[in-house]
This record gives C-alpha cells, structure tokens and sequence, in this order.
C-alpha cells in the first residue's frame, strides 16, 4: 500500500485548522542526501502522539524543523498556526523541545539549572520559586535539588532534562527518544510523567524506538521511513485495521491432537498457524465465505473447550515492520 | 609491541594523509615561504642565500615553538576527553605502545610539514652567503628543538585531563624555557645591585642561566648563520635538547599509569577544584540570565574576578619593584609615573591576551558540550542571544579594565598624551589600523573556535594570530614592492578593507553558530 493512500485512509489525527502541529508536505536534504521527502501529519491538540522510524528516517530532522532549530526548504510546518520560518519567537514560547542528548551546564546544581532557565524565559523572582517548586515536584527531582548535575545518574538527568523544558509550562513538547538509555523503571516513571503531562492538558511529540509503550501511552502516531510517511492517524486504526482475511486467535482449555488440521477443514479457514508448546491457534478466514460466530460454532462442535478466542490485533512493532522497509538507509 | 605502535602510526598517517587540512596547512607554509622569497628580493644585499636562509630558519623555530604548544599536548588528552583510552587498553595496547604510537606521527607530521621547505633550502645555498654545513648544523638544531617542544607536548598531555589544560602547561614550560633565563638574570642583577642578593649568588643564577641559554636553539641558529661559522652539527643545544627529550618522554611513560588510571571518574568529576570555587558565592540568576550565566559559570564569577584582581595587582607590583630597584643607584625615577605606565601597559596586554581567551571559547564550550540549542530555542533572536553571552564575558575583563582606569587617574597626563597624539592627530589612522587588526584577530579566533572542532581554544588563538600576523607581513611587502607609499593611504585602505573582512566574519560566525545549533 502507498504511503498516500496509508495517510489518507485513516481519519486525521487534528483537522487542518486546530492542528498543533501541521506539516505539510516537507522536503528537506542535507547536500545531496535527502533526510525528508514530501512528509505530511498533523497531531491535535490535548493528544499523545508518537513519531516512529527506523534510524534514519528522518525523526530528528522533523524535530528540529518544528522546533525552529532548522528551516523547511520545500512545504509548509505550523505550529499553533504560526510558520516555523516567520514566527520563530511565538512558537518557541510555546514549545519545550528535549533533544535526543544530555545537553546541561553540568557544572549547575538541578535547582540553579531550572532556575536559570526560569529567569531566561523572563520569569521574576517569585514566579520562579513557584515554577521551579513545581517542575521538581512533577518529576519527582525535589529530594535532589541541590545535586550537581555532573553527580546524577542517567535517569535522573533525563528528568532534569524533562523538568527544564516544562520550565516556561509549554503547551507542546517534543521529546526526542526520551527513554534511551534509561533503565526499566526510569522508562515505567518516566512514561507515567508523561501520562500525568497528559492529563495537564499538554500536546506531547514523542519519537521513540520503545514500539510497546508508545502504543500503550499514544493516542495517535506517525510513522516515517526513508523520509517519507507511511502512516499518520489515531493509534487505534493502525492496531485494528483489517487485514486482508479477520484472523482470529484461539486457545483452547484442553489440548486435541491434531486439532490444526481440523481446523484447517472448517468451511472457510484460509490459514491456520499453530503456537509452539500451547494449545494455540491463529486463523484466517475468507470473510465472503464465513464469518466469525460460524467458526465459533464449528469449532464448538468439534468438541473443544475453549479458554480464548478473540480477533488477533496487531501489535504496533507488527505495523511497524509492515509499513518500513527492510535494510539501512543509505 | 611492534605491531601495535606500527597499527596506530598507520592509522594516525592515514588520517593525517586523508585530511585536507594538512594538506592546506602545507600550502600555506610554501606561500609564505615563496611571499618572504618575493620580500627579500627587494632588500638583498650581499648575502642574499644568507638572509633568506636565516629569515626561513628563524620563522622555523617560532612556528615550530607555537604550533608545537598547542599540537602536541592534545595527543593523549584527545584520547582522554573521548572516553578512548580504556578501549585502547582493553585491546591491549600498553602504555609505551601507545604514546610511541600518538606522539610519533605528531612528530612526522610536523618533519613532513616542513619538508616542503626543502627546495628553498637548495635554493638559499645557490644564491649565496650560506654553507652547507651550516644548513644542516641549522637543521639539526631545529630537529632538535622539534623533539624537545614535542616531548614537552607529551608530557603535558599524559599529565592533564583536558587539552586546554595541556597546551597551557606546554605553552608555559615552553615561555619558562625560552624567556626565563633572561627575566632570572635580570631580577639576579638588580637584586644584586640593590644588596639583597650577593654578587657571587647572582654570578651563580647568571652562570646556570648561560648554561640554559646555550640549549636554546633560537641562539644556536643565530650563531650558526654567523659568517665563519665552522663547528660540528652535533652542538651542546643538540645533545641538552635530546637528552631533556629522553628525560621527559620517560616522566610521561612512567606517569602514563597514575594520571589515565580513572578515566571515566575524571571526566565525570568535571573540574573538581574549578567546579568547587565558581560556585562560591554564586547567587541566584539576574534578571539577564544569559550574562549571568555566561559570567558566573564559563568566567568563574565573583570568586575569579577578585583572583584575577589581586593577580594583576601583584604583577604590577612585581615589575614596579623590579623597575624601582633596576634604576635606584642609575636616576631618581618618579615612583608614581612609573606605576601608571607600567599599570597602563600590563593592562593593555592584559586584556588582549584576556579578550582572545574569551573569544575563543565564548562559543566553542556550549558547542562542545551541546547545550548551544537549548539557548537557541530560548524565545529571542540569534543575535540577542550570542550579544548577552558576550556581555556576561565582557564582565571578567573588570579588573583589568579597572586598574587600567587606575593607571590614568594616577597619571592622566598619559591619557592626554594620548587624545593628543592618537586621537586628535593624523595617528588617528594608523591608531584605527591597528585596532581593525586586533578585532579582526578576535573574531577570526571565535570563528576557528567554532569551525574547527578538533582544535583546543589555544589552537584557535595561535591560528588566528598567524594568519593576522602574515596577512599584514603580506600587505606590507605588497606596498614595499610597488614603491613608496603614503602611510596614511596605507592605514586608511587597509582599515576599509579590515573592516569589509570583520563584517564578513561576523556573518560567518552567525551563520556558523545557527548551522551548529541544528547539528
């Protein structure tokens, strides 16, 4: 399937005019190597969207493009409908860009760092004491306010990172990669500051290579490949869209010998994969031919007790490995 | 052994022949050689062989002496600031192979970078006036020195953590080495004459400083280009300059192990005692938080500007004694004018010296520690941003600024002097000329910062300065060459020009810094 007909078929993550950010057909090249070839999404406002590609597709390039670090050559992006190439200063009081990188005055306590970032973002005094109290409250930094920054660990500098672009209370963030590196439980933390940004009313932009929590955690996505897009709309259409036949997974209660080839027989069953080592099944069938409650009944009057049967959704890395191409990108 | 110090000399000469830089680096040598050849054919006298040879082998020592402080050191502290020099242990590269291997194709680098000089040496011979013998006595001798500021490199850069701490310490060693003996036997005499020394210990300090002075190359090279000059290339400079090389080679290979032994420790440890003292005192940011931090973090703060204060005010107490005690006995000299223009021109260099070490890493730190795009994205322009970290430096130049003000209260007879004689008068373009130079050296200094990533600020400084230095020496032939000329005209079109070059760098400079921000 084209990328065009992946981007048209779903619904638009946000419609033209509300749209937080809204690219449109961006192409971008470094010398002679094209990092961005006519990419288009929109992502609405109050939502989660996750930015998914193999290494370089061209992620980090969008980024910096809606951050107003880089200028589109050919397209348009908005960003609260202001043009990244115009209106650089409106966006960037709006925005909190967290890079895929450490990038701290390591030499800071975590207190002096936000509070530096506070009165540079014109905060006085007062409000800075509050803002900071708060950013530290959020990602759980106040019990080490006065570390240096040099002295912490890698999760913890990736909450201070997190904490400085909440600094001047964004209305969008973008976060490059922000779980890299990160252990188990500074990733399950940081997805539930995320959760809880959320939840404040933030757009949150997050590109991510973690294709399991981003399809727990977003509310829509963008996927990217080779610098083009290959599908950009709500999570849920992705997870649930047909595939050429309904595929059904079953388990059964007790095991029954030989019970792939029964199946297999059952009017309509196109495909039947067994799972290793459990009495379980994936089943395709011809939807002009059956339907699924007539496999459910056959499958009853084959004398099967059933434990599951559900239609089998599609995990994100599944889509994933569908819409992007194999290989590296030259 | 062998094979690993060979597999990192083939690597290093790879590199090197693959990089276009060296390359540029040469041809830049052979112009300047062929621009001193066009210069002297105006002024040749007698000895024409002679003149441009010893004009060559003098330019030799200096370059050799400059770019070896800032080449060499950063041969060990590159591996350290990359976090590469446990990998090359883990691969079983011991510490003999390792340095051979890094100092090493310096060392051939730099023979190979002057090797292009060869031919203008065969030519020197052919016009006339010098020997030989006395081309390679010269050689030897720089051959010589080349090793000595090589070893020196080393020795710095296994014994720091950063490369700017490294070509500081080399560039200091290398100062001590070649102007120390003379500010010894200065300081020895005048002691002596003022009694506070006796004359036997200062003859002892002059004897063991003509001992020094006879290592130097700069002295040997003038003795050889001397008319007769008969002796063997193998002198006393030779073998002092070998034998310390040896020595300090030694010192870094046995201390290879103790100063490498933590190196992800002291990375991350960022400074230890420097880290310590800017933070005292520091205070919560102003309402100007890019000078704040620019002033408090990357100048050091309070704490250093009153350092730098009581520093300057001990140099110039320091040289206001020695001057008192030289002249006591010889005149009755005004103690008060004395201080003032002493104040007044310490200052002056001072700050030069204090604005080019700004300019070179005013940018280059955020660049090297990738924090340039989160001020970048703050909600202000470019210009807005990279002008209030200027200011926040500007402000460590205060005590220098102020004690130069001192010196013109002290004296303002100075200050007349010069709105009379500068200001006021048809100096002013001269004066004009000069300073176009000396803001053309700062910006080339922040542009190389930000261009050349591998090089330490220091290396940024040197590079800036030669390429001032020679664009003048250039312009100046040119002038020479097409007869007299009115000074005046001179300084009035070279400073248009300067100024069309300063503008031209400026843009670079924000153009360069807006690509970086997005690198």
């Amino acid at each position: 399937m084209s990328a065009a007909t992946e981007t048209a078929a779903p619904p638009a993550a946000g419609t033209k005019t509300d749209a937080v950010i809204d690219v449109e057909n961006v192409t971008h090249l470094f010398k002679a190597h094209r990092a961005l070839d006519g990419v288009s999404f929109r992502v609405s406002p109050h939502s989660l969207h996750g930015f998914v590609g193999p290494n370089g597709a061209g992620k980090t390039t969008s980024l910096k493009l809606i951050c107003t670090l880089l200028k589109p050559q050919t397209g348009r992006i908005r960003v609260f409908g202001h043009d990244v190439r115009d209106e650089v200063k409106a966006i960037r009081r709006r925005i909190g860009y967290m890079p895929d990188h450490f990038s701290m005055y390591r030499q800071m306590t975590v207190f002096e760092y936000l509070d530096f970032f506070g009165a540079a973002y014109g905060f006085s005094l007062k409000e800075r004491n509050r803002i900071v109290a708060d950013v530290l409250a959020l990602t759980d930094m106040d019990g080490r306010k006065d570390d240096l920054i040099q002295g912490l660990s890698r999760g913890m500098q990736q909450r201070v990172s997190l904490a400085r672009v909440l600094v001047n209370d964004p209305d969008l963030l973008l976060l490059d990669e922000p779980a890299s590196g990160l252990d188990p439980r500074a990733r399950i933390e940081l997805m539930e500051i995320l959760r809880e940004l959320k939840r404040m009313g933030k757009t949150i932009f997050i590109s991510s290579h973690i294709l399991s929590e981003l399809a727990e955690l977003c509310d829509s996505v963008t996927i990217i490949d080779r610098g083009k897009t290959k599908y950009s709309g709500p999570m849920e259409h992705l997870l649930h869209r047909e595939a050429e036949h309904p595929t059904y997974r079953l388990r059964l209660d007790v095991p029954i010998d030989d019970f792939d080839q029964t199946l297999a027989a059952m009017p309509g069953v196109i495909e039947v994969v067994p799972a290793e080592g459990k009495p379980e099944y994936r089943v395709s069938i011809d939807a002009t031919a059956t339907d699924h409650s007539a496999l459910l009944r056959n499958v009853l009057d084959a004398g099967a007790s059933i434990m599951v049967f559900q239609k089998d959704q599609r995990h994100l890395n599944e889509a994933f490995m569908d819409l992007t191409e194999r290989g590296v990108r030259q | 052994m062998i094979a690993r110090t060979l597999a990192l000399l083939h690597r290093a000469l790879r590199v090197d022949a693959r990089m276009l830089r060296t390359h540029l680096f040469r041809a830049a040598l052979v112009g300047i050689v062929i621009f001193a050849l066009s210069d002297a054919q105006n002024s040749w006298a007698g000895a024409p062989g002679l003149e441009f040879f010893s004009w060559l082998q003098f330019y030799n020592f200096w370059f050799i002496t400059f770019a070896g402080a800032t080449f060499f050191p950063t041969c060990v502290t590159e591996e350290k600031e990359e976090l590469t020099l446990g990998l090359l242990k883990l691969a079983g590269v011991n510490p003999l192979s390792l340095l051979l291997g890094k100092w090493t194709p310096r060392l051939l680098g730099a023979v190979l970078l002057l090797s292009v000089q060869f031919p203008f040496m065969l030519l020197a011979i052919t016009l006339g006036g010098v020997l030989m013998h006395q081309a390679v006595a010269s050689y030897c001798a720089l051959a010589a020195h080349l090793l000595l500021v090589g070893a020196i490199g080393l020795f710095a850069s296994v014994v720091c953590r950063k490369s700017t701490g490294a070509c500081l310490l080399a560039g200091t060693l290398l100062a001590g080495l070649i102007l120390g003996p003379y500010i010894a036997i200065g300081v020895a005499e005048v002691l002596a004459n003022a009694g506070i020394l006796s004359d036997s210990t200062a003859a002892l300090i002059a004897a063991a400083c003509g001992w020094v002075l006879n290592t130097s190359a700069i002295l040997r090279i003038d003795a050889i280009m001397a008319t007769g000059f008969n002796e063997s290339p193998l002198s006393p400079q030779v073998i002092a300059n070998l034998v310390v090389s040896v020595a300090l080679f030694a010192a870094s290979w046995a201390l290879f192990g103790p100063c490498t032994r933590n190196e992800l420790a002291s990375v991350a440890a960022g400074g230890g005692w420097w880290s310590r003292l800017i933070r005292v005192g520091r205070g919560r940011p102003w309402s100007m938080a890019i000078p704040w931090k620019e002033f408090s973090l990357t100048c050091g703060g309070a704490p250093v500007i009153v350092l730098k204060g009581v520093a300057y005010a001990a140099l110039i107490a320091a040289i206001t004694t020695y001057s008192a005690l030289a002249m006591y006995g010889y005149s009755n000299p005004d103690l008060s004018e004395m201080l003032a223009a002493i104040m007044l021109t310490t200052m002056l260099v001072v700050l030069f010296v204090e604005a080019a070490v700004i300019a070179a890493r005013i940018y280059r730190s955020e660049i090297r520690d990738q924090t340039w795009p989160g001020l970048i994205l703050l909600p202000r322009t470019l210009p807005e941003t990279a002008y209030a970290k200027l200011a926040g430096s500007l402000l460590t130049l205060a005590p220098a600024t102020a004690l130069l003000l001192t010196g013109f209260i002290i004296e303002p007879e100075y200050l007349e002097e010069f709105l009379e004689h500068v200001i006021f008068d048809e100096a002013i373009l001269g004066f004009g000329y000069f300073m176009c130079q000396i803001v053309l050296f700062l910006h080339l200094t922040t542009l190389l910062s930000i261009l050349w990533t591998w090089a330490a600020w220091p290396v940024s400084i040197f590079f800036a300065g030669f390429i001032v230095i020679m664009g003048n020496a250039l312009v100046g032939s040119c002038c020479t060459l097409s007869g007299p000329v009115d000074d005046e005209a001179i300084f009035f079109v070279g400073s248009v020009c300067s100024s069309v070059l300063i503008v031209i760098v400026h843009l670079w400079i924000g153009q360069q810094l807006s690509r970086l921000a997005a690198a």
